[in-house]
């Protein structure tokens, strides 16, 4: 046998043998994210799916996605390739949520539709004020922190922020960027405030 | 001179350790317990021989979990319902969801709460111009005696031309209120304006998913 062929051999040889070893991790990955999968879809609360391939942040509910936010959705643009990459470790495709925080903001919704609108749905104003409009942040464990807003037609929104966590948030500006942010509508940001709880999961497709 | 230095270094040092002890962060929960069952789940992997048998199995369930074409999606968050595959939405509508609020029955003491169930159901039914039939708690939020006569109970006027049923007697229905549309006031059902009830009617056959939040 030629050295030619011996090598064409030897390189055939460590192929099929990479391939083979290869396969049994694949089919594990393969398995645990269709375990997985099948217990989200089973377990009849709502969960977020973070999808490198088609760039989507997407809500679901059983196999159905109930809202879908593609990158190029919102003003403030979200990049869902960026943000799933603070994810940790990158062989873990399920997180939880650590923390749900409702931000204070400004401008305050006016007084005197507010109080139409509190006794028409007999709740306090106080949280109705906290609500309209939305501004929250998802923080993941192990994972980034996501802060979700909406704005009333033609008015800026000022998220208010402690001066405590201000100076937090600068410190850990000369850390890697951990904080990122999107913007949607009203309804949207509201549902997905109301419907995440501390502990919901969300699925990471890298 | 040396003395001058080491106090100023020292005055430095506090001064960062005060920044970083007033920097604030936000509360963290600890792990939550869905990740600890999906970690049980995960850690019960089949062997090498039975794994591909299995991605098959797990396949198969989750391809007959998935919606067939369109779906409704009821957000009782927001009281929209709405008509759409995964990618589009079709449709939209203003909808009543569950008040959320108690009643108790003061004779008997059962209590009722009025709110939409939320998880997956399906379209179990379709009814052209329905009656209600009046649960006890519809007297009793009434002060008016719990009737024993089915007939008694049968409502024709309050349910709007169409009724969708999907599953334990929680229906996607007319209103007589349409300008509390928008608002959580219902018992449970779902309600719709009239126009947008003949909408769902005319295009959603029995079987459809409903997926409540």
């Amino acid at each position: 046998m030629s050295s030619k062929s011996l090598s064409l051999v030897l390189f055939v040889v460590v192929v099929i043998t990479n391939s083979v070893l290869a396969q049994p991790d694949s089919l594990r990955r393969e398995w645990k994210l269709l375990a997985a999968q099948n217990e989200l879809i089973k377990s009849n609360n709502t969960y977020l799916v973070l999808d490198n391939r088609d760039q989507s942040f997407t809500l679901k509910l059983g196999s159905a996605v109930v809202w879908v936010l593609k990158e190029d959705s919102g003003t403030a643009k979200l990049n869902v390739t960026s943000l799933i990459s603070k994810f940790e470790p990158d062989t873990t495709f399920l997180f939880a949520i650590s923390n749900l925080r409702l931000m204070e903001y400004e401008p305050r919704f006016p007084d005197t539709l507010l109080k139409i609108v509190s006794e028409a749905m007999d709740m306090d104003p106080s949280l109705l004020q906290r609500e309209i409009p939305v501004a929250f942040e998802i923080k993941w464990r192990n994972g980034p922190t996501l802060l979700v807003h909406s704005t009333p037609e033609n008015q800026p929104v000022v998220i208010k922020v402690p001066w405590r966590e201000k100076l937090g948030k600068w410190l850990d500006s000369f850390k890697e960027n951990n904080a990122f942010e999107v913007q949607t509508n009203r309804e949207i940001a509201l549902t997905l405030y109301r419907v995440l709880k501390a502990g919901a999961l969300t699925m990471v497709l890298r | 001179m040396k003395i001058f230095l080491l106090i100023v270094i020292l005055l430095l040092g506090a001064g960062v350790v005060a920044v970083f002890a007033l920097a604030e962060k936000p509360a963290e929960l600890p792990p939550p317990d869905a990740l600890s069952r999906m970690d049980s789940v995960l850690g019960a992997m089949p062997d090498e021989k039975n794994i591909a048998k299995e991605i098959k199995r797990l396949k198969k369930d989750i391809e007959k979990t998935m919606p067939k074409g369109k779906y409704i999606v009821i957000d009782s968050q927001t009281n929209n319902a709405y008509l759409r595959t995964a990618d589009s939405v079709f449709f939209k509508a203003v909808c009543s969801t569950g008040s959320g609020g108690e009643l108790t029955d003061p004779k008997t003491g059962k209590k009722w709460v009025f709110h939409t169930p939320s998880g997956v159901f399906s379209i179990k039914n379709k009814i052209v111009e329905p009656w209600w039939r009046k649960p006890d708690w519809a007297f009793v939020e009434d002060n008016e005696p719990v009737p024993t006569s089915n007939a008694d109970r049968l409502d024709p006027n309050v349910m709007g031309d169409y009724a969708l049923g999907f599953g334990d007697g929680y229906f996607i229905h007319g209103t007589l209120y349409e300008r509390l549309l928008g608002m959580s006031v219902s018992h449970g059902c779902v309600r719709l304006g009239s126009d947008d009830l003949k909408f769902f009617y005319d295009r959603v056959p029995i079987g459809t998913g409903v997926y409540v939040l």
